[in-house]
């Protein structure tokens, strides 16, 4: 029992331990941070599967309302709803309902009063009932390392918490039992390093990993050229135009004519007082253009990429010209 | 040689134009071959870029400014950076044309071809035995398309090519395409080609289509793959098995399901 009493710890000079336990603070907020959000230096690229899910890419991004989002597209595509006056509403037509996807049946039962596009983003209802056929969405995404589980960050939380908390205590006691009563500080920085352990490993801005984020940005980058390909009519469906929407939200199906109605019932055409001209932009358009919104990474991986196209032109056609064509042929 | 390395199947050379496209198709291409230039110098994009190639299909570097022909020897330079970057993707082999793009120390950005000569021969396999002194991963040597015929020379261009890959132990990218635009422009019997060169050593081929322009074929990179070069690759691959081919277009690049037609077919000649 003596040495519960008589250690380095309990015996320490006051600053000295302050100093310590700032240290120790320090390292297991870091640890929990990193373990929750994996590798943040440098986080390698996955595989991208070969027909990403546009659902689970949109959960990803955005939660619920980003799959609400690519839902009223896929349900649009396939003729089950419309946009009119300015509402999404049910198509006047036979359903077969059964063919539909649960969350896609939820996303149709909820449509049966026509509805505003601020209801597809915010409506709890809707949330609420998508959030159902998202689990599975959220349990694929858990086990791929892109999302952490409430579960895990709970666990790491609570063990840095037990850990600040059992050397603070320990300490605390062991000084009122020696008569010392100049704590204050001690206890100022236990609360503030759960404060900051508890912000860190909750659930919510925590949810998406490291993985999770370069996952996004290989599927920002590696599908920043498909919209040349949005040439479907509305009633067809059409896969690249759902997967464009979950990754890009609607900066990419703005560029085309075929979901105008859609696209301007989300993204608001913007009335210029300077000129009788309209001009299709929004405030997220618009920080899409200046390049500082997120969306414009995708948009700055294409520049990148005129960059990368650049430098694969002089050495791509420096094959294939060089190599070949240009130079009238003499390569490779 | 080509039985001591992996098979690694149907590929095309990565462009960056089709590349949505070739994730939405993956399963379709079995590797890729990236030009390595392009990421000698690499950014922060086209790291990223290169880092996501590797994870989700086989990747072959294939070079074109190392300039194995060069008389003035090899741009240590050059092949640092080249050979870092192999070592980073660690693939089965790689491979740059047999030509010279520099000389007294000026890119003149053209692969230019070779006099058939011994002398020639020694250069280039002196600087490739300084390449394989950085690089243990196997080296394949492609044919080059030519307008203009060296004079002086000893030998066959097949006997030259022979002759290197003998003496370096290096395989070859046989480009079928290059091969049918010389043997028609420079009038020459492809079979006679083939029987003069080390079949054994093929590891991998090109494929693709050029155009004609006033009776000349352009290897240009830019159009489908014509009936005599499907020919070709039957000829060459019921003669040798071969580790890889890839479809190599750069320009005028149609959908990409045609690019998949032509990977099918490749495929299909291949299965015999």
């Amino acid at each position: 029992m003596d040495i519960l009493i008589n250690n380095p710890i309990s015996l320490m000079y006051g600053p000295y331990f302050l100093l310590l336990y700032g240290g120790v603070i320090t390292v297991t907020v870091i640890s929990c941070y990193l373990i929750l959000q994996g590798n943040i230096f440098d986080p390698v690229s996955g595989e991208i599967p070969e027909k990403p899910d546009p659902y689970e890419i949109a959960y990803l991004r955005d939660g619920e309302s980003a799959v609400a989002k690519v839902v009223c597209l896929e349900l649009m595509q396939k003729g089950f709803v419309r946009v009119k006056d300015k509402r999404i509403e049910r198509s006047p037509q036979m359903y077969n309902v059964s063919s539909l996807q649960p969350i896609e049946r939820v996303f149709f039962d909820w449509v049966d009063n026509p509805r505003v596009a601020s209801d597809v983003k915010y409506n709890a209802e809707l949330r609420k009932a998508i959030a159902k056929p998202c689990e599975t969405y959220q349990k694929s995404l858990e086990t791929s390392g892109y999302f952490n589980s409430a579960t895990k960050n709970y666990l790491v939380g609570g063990i840095g918490a037990f850990l600040i908390c059992s050397l603070g205590s320990y300490k605390l006691i062991s000084a009122l039992s020696r008569g010392h009563h100049n704590v204050m500080f001690l206890i100022m920085m236990a609360i503030a390093a759960i404060i900051i352990l508890a912000y860190i490993s909750s659930p919510l801005d925590t949810r998406i990993t490291a993985k999770g984020k370069q996952y996004l940005s290989d599927l920002k980058q590696t599908f920043a050229n498909l919209q040349s390909d949005l040439k479907a009519p509305v009633t067809e469906p059409d896969y690249n135009s759902s997967l464009l929407l979950a990754i890009f939200d609607f900066d990419k199906l703005k560029a085309s004519n075929d979901y105008q109605d859609l696209v301007n019932l989300f993204v608001p055409p913007v009335y210029s007082h300077s000129s009788s001209k309209t001009s299709r932009s929004s405030s997220r358009t618009s920080s899409s253009s200046g390049g500082c919104s997120t969306f414009s990474c995708g948009s700055s991986c294409s520049s990148g990429s005129s960059c990368g196209s650049s430098c694969g032109s002089s050495c791509g056609s420096s094959c294939g010209s060089s190599c070949g064509g240009g130079c009238g042929g003499c390569g490779g | 040689m080509n039985n001591q390395l992996e098979t690694l199947g149907i590929g095309i050379g990565y462009r960056e134009q089709f590349k949505s496209e070739l994730f939405l198709n993956k399963e379709t291409v079995d590797f890729l071959e990236i030009i390595g230039d392009r990421y000698l110098d690499s950014n922060q994009y086209l790291q990223g870029e290169l880092s996501l190639l590797a994870a989700n299909f086989p990747l072959v570097p294939h070079f074109i400014n190392l300039s194995l022909g060069s008389a003035e020897g090899i741009d240590t330079e050059y092949l640092e950076k080249l050979a870092k970057l192999v070592k980073q993707l660690d693939p089965p082999w790689w491979s740059e044309h047999l030509c010279f793009t520099k000389a007294g120390g000026i890119d003149i950005g053209h692969l230019a071809p070779l006099p058939y000569t011994k002398e020639a021969v020694d250069i280039v396999c002196s600087n490739i035995k300084q390449v394989q002194s950085y690089i243990e991963t196997p080296l394949i040597l492609e044919n080059i398309a030519y307008m203009v015929d060296i004079s002086g020379g000893e030998m066959t261009e097949a006997q030259f090519i022979g002759e290197i890959a003998e003496k370096t132990d290096c395989g070859l990218l046989l480009d079928i395409t290059n091969l049918y635009i010389n043997s028609t422009n420079h009038d020459y019997d492809i079979e006679k080609f083939l029987s003069q060169l080390p079949l054994e050593r093929i590891v991998q081929l090109h494929f693709v289509g050029g155009y004609q322009d006033d009776g000349v074929l352009i290897d240009s990179h830019s159009e489908a793959t014509p009936a005599e070069i499907w020919q070709l690759m039957t000829d060459v691959t019921s003669c040798t098995n071969v580790n890889g081919i890839i479809l190599e277009r750069d320009e005028n690049i149609p959908p990409f399901n045609e690019l998949v037609t032509e990977l099918n077919q490749a495929r299909k000649i291949v299965s015999g």
